[in-house]
């Protein structure tokens, strides 16, 4: 592949993940062509098959880490680039499958399910950041095709993009879709990173938080207010734990 | 005299995988198709979820594939609690399915596969020399996205797709726009059929196991009998008596025999046991350009993704004249909790796909399995690698490197989708 020394040198990536996040910038039909104008996709191995090892301007990372392998992986990646994007939910914090971490260990052993099963070593799931410094995160399951354009666009000037600082309830009351925690349902907008314009309560679906906490997220007061709605603790914390249980500030929650 | 092959990574692959082939005067002694993608897990933490968790969650497995996962889970949620859909949502799950499998197909035949025939890194790299072809792979794409868009509000981890029902009925302007892009790209993709048809495909046919939902009237993706071209129907119901399911010592993606062999699902299988359900215009475009169904040589499976889109693009223009001939009503999912087991399997883009769950009285999961194309097509595609690698006698170690990784890339393996599921015994060091 020619190399283009005037284009930023893009790399698209997974680790352990569904894929669905590097396939969102493929699903960006109607303005690929342009973007491939403007960047220059050097390691994208799920959509091509010249590839350069590095360096990198900008690298998306799809998927969280789970074997010793990725947390090599990762690390020699974040040798070989400057700006380093955790993308997508599983990247940020371990995804769906870090749901397994709370599993009991024990329990998991006695599950006898193939004998010719134990070559395979399993870490606990997590984001990219157990490992490396990340430089942005990308939340989201999956990444919004529109976020995929601001930050393109944003790195296209030189500018770091803006991370937003309020929660989905904000997209979802300017977008004056009916509130479904009124309606009793339990609903993670109030504490949920925006970014995404409350595309679940959109068709009347609760916001399962797939993008994470933002960051001035009251979570004790959230939890206050539903068990005042008579929310079980189970199907609390139950909602706590889908996409984006291995969070931080998610992982160690206890609601009795 | 001894050789070895390897392929590292994968290219141009949904996922992490690797070939190993050990050969010995061109004779197949050993191989090794190896996913060395992080296992997920999926059964172990679907376990005391929620029956109305699993549809989303299931999602998760795939994000190329993730309707076909949240539509068979849907199905198998309610096979197990006796819970009938409407004649509408049925219409619209067919046609949010169909969207799906428009852009899977199109995105490995257009993107995935088509550069091993054009001597291309990638289809973008096609796009000064073959302008018209890769503009219409991206409009096809886009149209497979949109109908997924619009009926079930995301492209990727569909949202409105409910147990029971949809919860929200797209609006009769957002299909009419769908009209048009429809009617749009028909011409074209039928031109597809002529120039996928002309591609060089290699010439290695197999005898193998075909296997594939068989429509009565129609060409089905979600609601037909599971039929082998050598064995007949399979009972779903005893699956586990059709399909043996073992984890290979190198991989972490199971894989699947029938009978002590491998079989094969997705487009082709799919081709070989429903041609004749096909339109009489497609069939004389096919008749064209020399190819017959049913068909063995694997490296068609592209072409059999590409006649299963101009021929769902017939179906969809059908769909959206019957979606708009009816009123579209807001429904209410009513319906009772119960304890009970359900199994579906349905055709993914890739192949047919088998979720199987038992909830207890809370309609918690209590067993959860899911078989996955890719594990199916696993045994199959080392059984041709053994019989196609000494047609390749006399080549280059770098021309059988690529003849292989052309092979492998036919099936459209989905790594992610392999991983899922692997139920292992827990290591933390």
């Amino acid at each position: 592949m020619d190399s283009d020394d005037d284009k930023l040198k893009i790399a698209v990536l997974g680790l352990t993940g569904c894929g669905g996040c590097q396939l969102e910038i493929l699903n960006l039909e109607p303005v690929i062509l342009d973007l491939v104008e403007v960047f220059e996709l050097v390691y994208f191995p799920e959509a091509q098959s010249e590839n350069i090892e590095g360096p990198y301007d900008v690298a998306f990372v799809e998927g969280s880490i789970t074997t010793k392998e990725e947390i090599e992986r990762i690390k020699n990646i974040r040798k070989e680039t400057k700006f380093l994007v955790s993308f997508g939910t599983c990247a940020c914090y371990g995804g769906v499958q870090a749901i397994r971490n709370f599993g009991d260990i024990e329990e998991a052993r006695k599950q006898v399910y193939d004998d010719d099963g134990s070559h395979i070593d399993a870490l606990p799931s997590t984001g990219l950041d157990e490992y490396v410094n990340i430089d942005y995160y990308m939340h989201g399951c999956p990444v919004d095709r529109g976020e995929i354009i601001d930050v393109l666009s944003s790195l296209l000037i030189g500018k770091i993009p803006e991370p937003k600082h309020y929660s989905v309830c904000v997209e979802c009351k300017l977008a004056e879709y009916v509130c479904l925690l009124n309606e009793g349902k339990l609903c993670m907008g109030p504490v949920t990173n925006a970014g995404c314009k409350a595309r679940c309560p959109a068709v009347s679906v609760t916001c399962d938080g797939c993008r994470g906490p933002y960051d001035q997220a009251n979570i004790e007061s959230f939890i206050e207010i539903l068990k005042e709605k008579k929310m079980s603790s189970d199907d609390i914390l139950r909602k706590f734990r889908m996409y984006t249980s291995w969070a931080p500030r998610y992982r160690g929650l206890k609601v009795i | 005299m001894k050789q070895s092959i390897a392929i590292d990574r994968f290219t141009r692959v949904e996922g992490h995988g690797r070939l190993f082939l050990e050969l010995e005067d061109s004779e197949v002694k050993d191989v090794q198709l190896s996913i060395f993608e992080g296992p997920r897990l999926f059964e172990s933490f679907l376990k005391g979820r929620k029956y109305d968790e699993v549809p989303p969650f299931v999602s998760r497995i795939c994000g190329i594939c993730s309707a076909s996962h949240i539509l068979t889970g849907l199905i198998a949620v309610e096979n197990a609690m006796d819970i009938q859909v409407s004649e509408q949502t049925s219409l619209l799950r067919e046609f949010l399915d169909i969207g799906e499998i428009v852009q899977s197909n199109v995105l490995h035949a257009c993107f995935l596969a088509l550069p091993d025939y054009l001597g291309a890194p990638s289809t973008i790299a096609l796009a000064d020399d073959h302008k018209e072809l890769v503009k219409t792979s991206l409009e096809l794409k886009d149209l497979g996205n949109n109908i997924v868009r619009i009926v079930g509000g995301r492209a990727v981890h569909p949202i409105t797709t409910q147990i029971g029902g949809f919860s929200k009925i797209p609006s009769k302007n957002s299909l009419e726009a769908l009209e048009n892009s429809f009617k749009n790209l028909k011409d074209r993709a039928l031109h597809f059929i002529e120039i996928f048809g002309s591609l060089n495909y290699p010439d290695f046919e197999r005898e193998t196991d075909f296997v594939a939902l068989k429509g009565d009237k129609k060409y089905e993706f979600l609601n037909a009998p599971l039929t082998s071209t050598k064995t007949g129907l399979i009972e779903i119901s005893r699956y586990k008596e059709y399909i043996e399911e073992y984890t290979p010592s190198y991989s972490n993606s199971k894989a699947c025999k029938r009978n002590g062999k491998g079989f094969m699902v997705g487009a082709l299988s799919r081709m070989n046991l429903n041609y004749d359900l096909i339109e009489d215009d497609l069939k004389s475009l096919i008749e064209k350009t020399g190819i017959e169904f049913p068909n063995k040589n694997p490296h068609l499976i592209s072409f059999a993704q590409i006649v299963e889109v101009a021929h769902l693009i017939t179906r969809g223009i059908e769909i959206l004249k019957e979606l708009k001939n009816t009123e579209l009503k807001p429904e209410k999912n009513n319906f009772e909790v119960k304890e009970g087991e359900g199994i579906a399997v349905t055709e993914a883009p890739r192949g047919a796909l088998l979720h199987h769950y038992k909830f207890n009285d809370r309609g918690l999961v209590e067993y959860a399995n899911i078989i996955t194309p890719t594990s199916m097509n696993n045994r199959n595609i080392e059984e041709d690698i053994i019989a196609y690698t000494p047609l390749l006698q006399g080549k280059s170690e770098e021309e059988i490197t690529f003849e292989l990784h052309k092979l492998v890339r036919a099936y459209d393996p989905c790594i992610s989708c392999s991983t899922h599921t692997l139920q292992i015994d827990l290591k933390i060091k």
